[in-house]
């Protein structure tokens, strides 16, 4: 998380004040039949799953409330149209604020090793244990199932 | 044309003289014209008003002691109203630090004389603080001027990572009109600076480039615009065909 600019906020909010948050995603580049959504993971420990829209070229964005500078982790999932995860960002962690605005190109994320079987660690109430989905290229699948 | 805020948080960059002699240019064409100067260095107050004195100034008005009417002086030369600066401005941010509302000061007290002017330019300091704040949520948008050099890009990056901390912060979405180049001698130079900037921030570069000429210096000692000071000079006739293609 990146340290408080007190420049940088909102001297008519108190914390914990609940505001609008302009969530916005870039260089997003999505096939036929995928969804997008951001899932969130408040103070509170709740996760609030929000199907983002298509606003510019390659940007989705979604909008939501939030409390005004408490901690919050977020992540990008993209799920093809039987709502299974494809691809998920990495987990960022910041300050409730009036926009969040990322990159993320998923194609671009470094691949590990074919894991098919992979755990996928299931968020908690209390507290978040995000773990990166792992990505391997074709080359590495292909290898591996002997093609 | 609403309130523009002509900023560089790199200094030296001719801000100040961009401002002046957009602002004349500006009111040679006909337009009504406020400068606002919010550095306490008094830059463009000193540039155009000398050593005179002002009893109530750009001060008074965010800290609440005079009414922005009030503080409004108008320059026969330059043909502008302005509203000068006083370096009381260096410690607003400790006097405003608990103040609610501190980053919207100078977008309330804007708010009676907006529709008054054809175009407010703000002439801000290079530091970034609680005024570069106040003149960022007043403005509509921005320009950015630039020398061609290096460090040059430093500046671009900073404001565009100030004008995203806003967006965050402060829910305030700021367009950034363009970028004027200043002081360029070297043609070369210039057109590799401006394809950087356009490859790398996708910013618009205006195609009037102001060259380093000894006459808007000149101009400056007489409290003059450069237009006035030296017509045929090449800042000159840079600074007024730059002005018409801001105004756009």
């Amino acid at each position: 998380m990146t340290k408080n600019n007190p420049l940088f906020v909102d001297s008519t909010k108190l914390p914990g004040d609940l505001i609008p948050c302009h969530v916005e995603l870039k260089k997003i580049l999505l096939l036929d039949g995928e969804h997008l959504s951001l899932h969130l993971l408040n103070h509170e420990g709740q996760l609030i799953k929000k199907e983002m829209e298509p606003s510019e070229q390659n940007c989705f964005e979604t909008r939501l409330h939030l409390n005004h500078q408490t901690q919050i982790h977020y992540q990008f999932v993209i799920e093809d149209e039987n709502k299974e995860e494809i691809f998920k960002s990495q987990v960022y962690t910041e300050r409730a604020q009036y926009a969040l605005v990322e990159d993320w190109e998923p194609c671009a994320d470094k691949p590990s090793l074919p894991t098919m079987n992979s755990p996928k660690t299931e968020p908690t109430l209390s507290g978040s244990t995000w773990r990166r989905e792992p990505t391997p290229s074709y080359r590495e699948l292909m290898e591996k199932w002997g093609f | 044309m609403a309130v523009v805020s002509i900023i560089n948080q790199k200094g030296g960059v001719a801000k100040t003289t961009t401002a002046l002699n957009v602002a004349a240019s500006w009111a040679q064409l006909g337009k009504k014209v406020l400068l606002i100067d919010l550095d306490p260095q008094s830059s463009a107050t000193k540039a155009i008003f000398s050593d005179q004195e002002f009893e109530k100034t750009i001060f008074d008005v965010i800290v609440g002691q005079a009414a922005i009417q009030d503080v409004i002086v108008h320059s026969e030369e330059f043909n502008i109203d302005v509203i000068p600066a006083e370096i009381l401005l260096s410690g607003i941010d400790m006097q405003l630090a608990a103040h609610f509302g501190r980053e919207q000061i100078l977008r309330k007290k804007l708010e009676p004389i907006n529709r008054k002017y054809d175009a407010i330019l703000i002439d801000c300091s290079p530091s970034l603080g609680l005024m570069t704040i106040n003149a960022l949520l007043a403005s509509k948008d921005i320009i950015i001027p630039i020398c061609p050099e290096y460090f040059s890009m430093k500046g671009i990056e900073l404001i565009l990572s100030t004008l995203k901390n806003i967006r965050s912060g402060l829910g305030y979405k700021i367009g950034i009109r363009g970028v004027v180049i200043t002081r360029f001698r070297d043609r070369r130079v210039v057109n590799e600076v401006i394809q950087e900037v356009r490859k790398r921030y996708d910013l618009k570069v205006y195609r009037n480039y102001i060259p380093d000429n000894i006459a808007v210096e000149e101009a400056h000692h007489h409290h003059l615009p450069v237009l006035k000071h030296a017509p045929t000079s090449r800042a000159a006739k840079a600074y007024k065909q730059l002005a018409k293609e801001l105004w756009g």
